[in-house]
């Protein structure tokens, strides 16, 4: 698994370039602009931008056939999808720390209270690993020619959510939840825990994906 | 000049043969035929009618000193719209070479790439060191890929990254992965680590490919049109670099090519594809009294011949 984060590591410093540098672009314009709304989609552009870096790693690996070759190696299929899994939360989880420093300077800087912080934070980490939860698995299964089709389904789930939230909550229960607030980052951190399950569940889904995709040939 | 190639290319080989011992293999499992039954054997003959002395016989390795089948194809099957591969039948023992000759087409990819998992067989079985390969459950038998090598007409490994790179992350997929010999066959094809795959030229490409795959001291080496589109010297230099390799580590390679006279310089038998089917399997050795037996001069010829009748 060590040989497969390495190799994911390599083709993701590959994929590196200038349009990483927007959301350091975005710090400092926040500095400038209306810093509580910058906070909060900063997070956001950071986990995505870690996203897109995933994904141009499974477009290598499709370019180079990768998914032939590796049932050429001593790799097992859990390890094949295992370790993408663990380099996408280990790249999030770096991307994490530059996010909770950056909000935390903002945090101090300017007047943002702390649970609008904790909020988003939780919230845009939960949101990206939802994305991945629904998007791995369909680029497992119908490739990365399919990711743009994953990203529409993620829209559209999200947007379905949003309006059920309008639709089905009561207006009341919406107040509460504005008024009190600690309890939004309290909901927050109740999207993440949800999110690393589906999480979970998309990893063995992937995993069957894969191993069907490979009897098929 | 020459004498310090010498000079190497002998410490590059005691070094492999000090690095990996021949293996001795455990005896083989009761389900794997020594000999391949005589209603498989009649799928792999021509119609040509022969002399009993000159009989074709089905993958015979009858010069082998050690007749252990390292690799061996059991029915095998695998059918695409209306291209049917096999059943094939095939062995290659330890320390020998096994050629696969055959027009475009033939089926000689589709057969490497199940020897490699990259494909499921229909029916039938492999066994790679008496381990059945192609069990349906994939995460079964993997770990004996750490005993093949393998260079495909494709590109194994991704362009975008220089040959260390691609060093960086399969000496950690492969446990018996060796440092010190791969860069000295770096040395020896005199190549630019730090250079692009994509950036190479196909000869080159081949070169870098052959590092990695030698690399992890493989027991069995997969081939597929590693010679095509070379240059003659390139191609010696290859195929010495194989024979080399086969006489002084035992390893069991199975390569496929189009170029008969790169079957003529290195393999102990051939085995010829036509349509999915082994039409002819004959050791080297017994090659004249095949061209005898056909009425043909050479190999070349015998093909021509053989693949004609079939048609």
């Amino acid at each position: 698994m060590l040989g497969l984060l390495r190799k994911d590591m390599l083709l993701a410093r590959k994929a590196l370039s200038w349009v990483y540098l927007f959301p350091v672009v975005l710090m400092i314009v926040s500095l400038f602009g209306a810093p509580a709304i910058m906070a909060m989609s900063l997070a956001i552009v950071i986990f995505f931008l870690a996203n897109s870096l995933v994904y141009s790693v499974f477009e290598a690996d499709s370019k180079y056939w990768w998914e032939n070759t590796i049932w050429s190696l001593p790799l097992r299929a859990s390890q094949v999808v295992g370790a993408r899994f663990l380099f996408s939360l280990i790249l999030l989880a770096a991307l994490l720390l530059v996010v909770i420093v950056f909000e935390v300077a903002i945090a101090f800087f300017f007047d943002i209270s702390a649970p609008l912080i904790f909020a988003t934070v939780f919230g845009s980490l939960a949101s990206t690993l939802m994305y991945s939860a629904i998007v791995f698995p369909i680029v497992y299964r119908y490739g990365p020619a399919k990711m743009q089709l994953a990203t529409i389904i993620y829209i559209v789930l999200v947007l379905l959510f949003g309006f059920s939230v309008m639709k089905f909550i009561p207006t009341d229960a919406i107040s509460m939840l504005l008024s009190d607030i600690w309890l939004m980052p309290v909901v927050s951190l109740g999207a993440l825990v949800f999110a690393v399950v589906c999480l979970l569940v998309s990893y063995f889904v992937s995993l069957k994906m894969v191993e069907k995709e490979h009897a098929r040939r | 000049m020459a004498e310090n190639v010498s000079k190497y290319e002998d410490a590059l080989l005691a070094r492999l043969s000090a690095n990996v011992p021949a293996k001795v293999p455990a005896e083989m499992p009761a389900e794997v035929p020594a000999e391949v039954p005589a209603k498989d054997a009649a799928n792999t003959f021509t119609n040509k009618p022969a002399s009993n002395d000159f009989m074709p016989t089905f993958v015979p390795n009858n010069n082998s000193t050690d007749n252990h089948a390292i690799i061996q194809i059991q029915d095998v099957t695998k059918r695409y719209g209306d291209f049917c591969l096999g059943p094939i039948n095939l062995s290659v023992n330890q320390g020998k070479i096994m050629g696969l000759l055959g027009e475009n087409g033939a089926g000689k990819t589709t057969l490497l790439s199940i020897v490699l998992r990259r494909i499921l067989p229909d029916t039938g079985k492999v066994f790679i060191c008496d381990d059945n390969i192609n069990d349906k459950v994939p995460d079964i038998n993997q770990d004996i890929m750490q005993d093949v090598g393998f260079v495909m007409d494709c590109a194994d490994f991704h362009g975008n990254l220089t040959l260390n790179e691609i060093r960086y992350y399969t000496s950690k997929i492969f446990l018996r992965w060796d440092d010190n010999y791969f860069y000295e066959m770096v040395s020896h094809f005199k190549l630019d680590k730090d250079k692009k795959i994509d950036d190479m030229s196909r000869g080159t490409k081949t070169k870098a490919m052959l590092c990695i795959a030698l690399a992890h001291h493989p027991k069995v080496l997969v081939f597929d049109e590693v010679t095509s589109g070379l240059d003659p010297s390139v191609r010696q230099d290859i195929l010495s670099i194989i024979r080399q390799l086969v006489e002084q580590t035992g390893v069991s390679v199975l390569f496929s090519t189009h170029i008969i006279s790169d079957i003529e310089k290195i393999a102990d038998t051939v085995c010829l594809l036509h349509a999915g089917k082994i039409c002819l399997s004959f050791a080297m050795g017994d090659a004249q009294k095949q061209y005898e037996a056909y009425g043909v001069k050479n190999l070349e010829d015998l093909m021509l011949d053989v693949i004609s009748n079939r048609s």
